[in-house]
């Protein structure tokens, strides 16, 4: 009954499930028992604010190397954002942490690296269970995704894809045709590269929202590009495009 | 449920310093170790030996029981009287009341003492957490260095 000596691990785990994920990985360094504690918790979220002043290129690599070691070590996470603002990452790790999330169950993951420059493709993982959890996927990465055939979200609700550029009509369609029972799906400055229509019908689905400035990306993104929505229960589309683009209703 | 057909009238608990408390079932709902006791016995009165709880941590465990047990009690003044409650401890007695609770299994009380725990190393340095914990540090410095810089995201 003295001090700390005889609580429960499991106890002290439970206290830092009530605190802020800074607080929770400075507690690895507070002894040897504590050292690895917090990898048993299963919410993380990892953010670096966008700073004025004092750009460290090396601090979005160390927190991505950081969550990377946690994905290696923790297979409970249920719910991971990580949201690195004004510093391009490595697109190389980013695709890295997407594959090792894997063995973790998350149900919940939002990765926003929007500042990501580079250009390299990046592949999400083929591996099933990943994904078979996943309730809510946000991904903002500047980044070509390629969507592998046999990928599948079984439980996917809630999608949202900013950023993201898709190099043809296949892989936009393949992403869509595999989440089968989504009811919220978004696009916020996307890039479409030569995609002519986009078909959104999934019969689950009851929100869209489709953001596009191309103001803010130099390019045409949305250039003779039709959506065509056949969805019959669709009950909110909200739309913000600049410049317009066509929308075809079917069956609404 | 099961304690409203038991025949149950009075429960004696009795601390691990021999402290004597009688209560009434209600005031027992929520401690699950002790509930299991009682589920088993049909008879008027029953005393339980509590061995991992000290009198003191009994008494204001039964005093949180009671407040939030009335049904004549309202939601705010049940808040205040957390409020106060938490107020006048010291970090050791929310230890001590943390584990008490989790010896007796109980689930809000729990979740309550371990919020107000975490409240207070909430942004505070790890000199203040180990000082708060009791925890002497087993790392050398070369080592805790090195953690430090690997985990720099989280000491900035």
């Amino acid at each position: 009954m003295q001090g700390l000596h005889s609580v429960h691990m499991q106890i002290l785990i439970y206290i830092l499930s009530f605190l802020p994920t800074k607080d929770v990985v400075r507690s690895s360094i507070l002894s040897v028992k504590w050292r690895y504690l917090w990898t048993h918790l299963s919410v993380f979220d990892f953010l670096i604010p966008r700073v004025k002043y004092g750009k460290n290129q090396n601090s979005a690599n160390c927190l991505l190397d950081l969550v990377g070691r946690l994905l290696d070590k923790s297979n409970c996470i249920e719910r991971l954002c990580v949201k690195i603002f004004g510093i391009s990452v490595n697109a190389n790790q980013v695709s890295s942490l997407i594959s090792s999330i894997a063995k973790n169950k998350v149900q919940h993951l939002h990765f926003n690296l929007g500042d990501v420059t580079t250009t390299t493709n990046c592949v999400l993982p083929l591996s099933f269970l990943a994904f078979e959890s996943l309730n809510t996927l946000y991904l903002g990465l500047r980044l070509t995704l390629h969507i592998p055939s046999v990928i599948c979200f079984p439980s996917l609700k809630r999608l949202v894809l900013a950023y993201v550029i898709f190099e043809n009509e296949n892989s936009i369609q393949r992403l869509l045709s595999r989440c089968h029972v989504l009811e919220e799906l978004g696009w916020c400055n996307c890039h479409f590269k030569n995609v002519k229509q986009i078909n959104v019908a999934i019969s689950t689905l009851r929100t869209l929202n489709i953001h596009f400035d191309s103001s803010f990306l130099d390019c045409d993104l949305f250039d003779n590009c039709i959506v065509k929505i056949d969805v019959a229960d669709l009950l909110t589309l909200r739309c913000r495009t600049n410049p317009a683009i066509e929308f075809a209703m079917v069956k609404i | 449920m099961a304690a409203e057909k038991s025949s149950i009238k009075i429960i004696t608990l009795i601390a691990a310093d021999g402290s004597v408390f009688e209560v009434e079932p209600n005031i027992v709902k929520e401690m699950k170790t002790v509930q299991s006791y009682i589920d088993e016995l049909d008879q008027n009165t029953v005393s339980i030996p509590l061995p991992n709880v000290f009198g003191n941590d009994l008494a204001m465990i039964i005093e949180y029981c009671k407040k939030h047990a009335s049904e004549e009690e309202t939601k705010e003044a049940k808040e205040e009287f957390d409020f106060e409650f938490v107020k006048r401890m010291k970090s050791d007695d929310k230890l001590r009341l943390l584990q008490a609770a989790s010896y007796l299994n109980m689930e809000s009380f729990l979740q309550f003492m371990a919020k107000a725990i975490a409240a207070e190393i909430e942004n505070q340095s790890v000199e203040f957490v180990r000082d708060y914990f009791q925890i002497e540090s087993d790392f050398t410095p070369e080592e805790e260095a090195e953690l430090r810089k690997e985990n720099e995201w989280a000491f900035k």
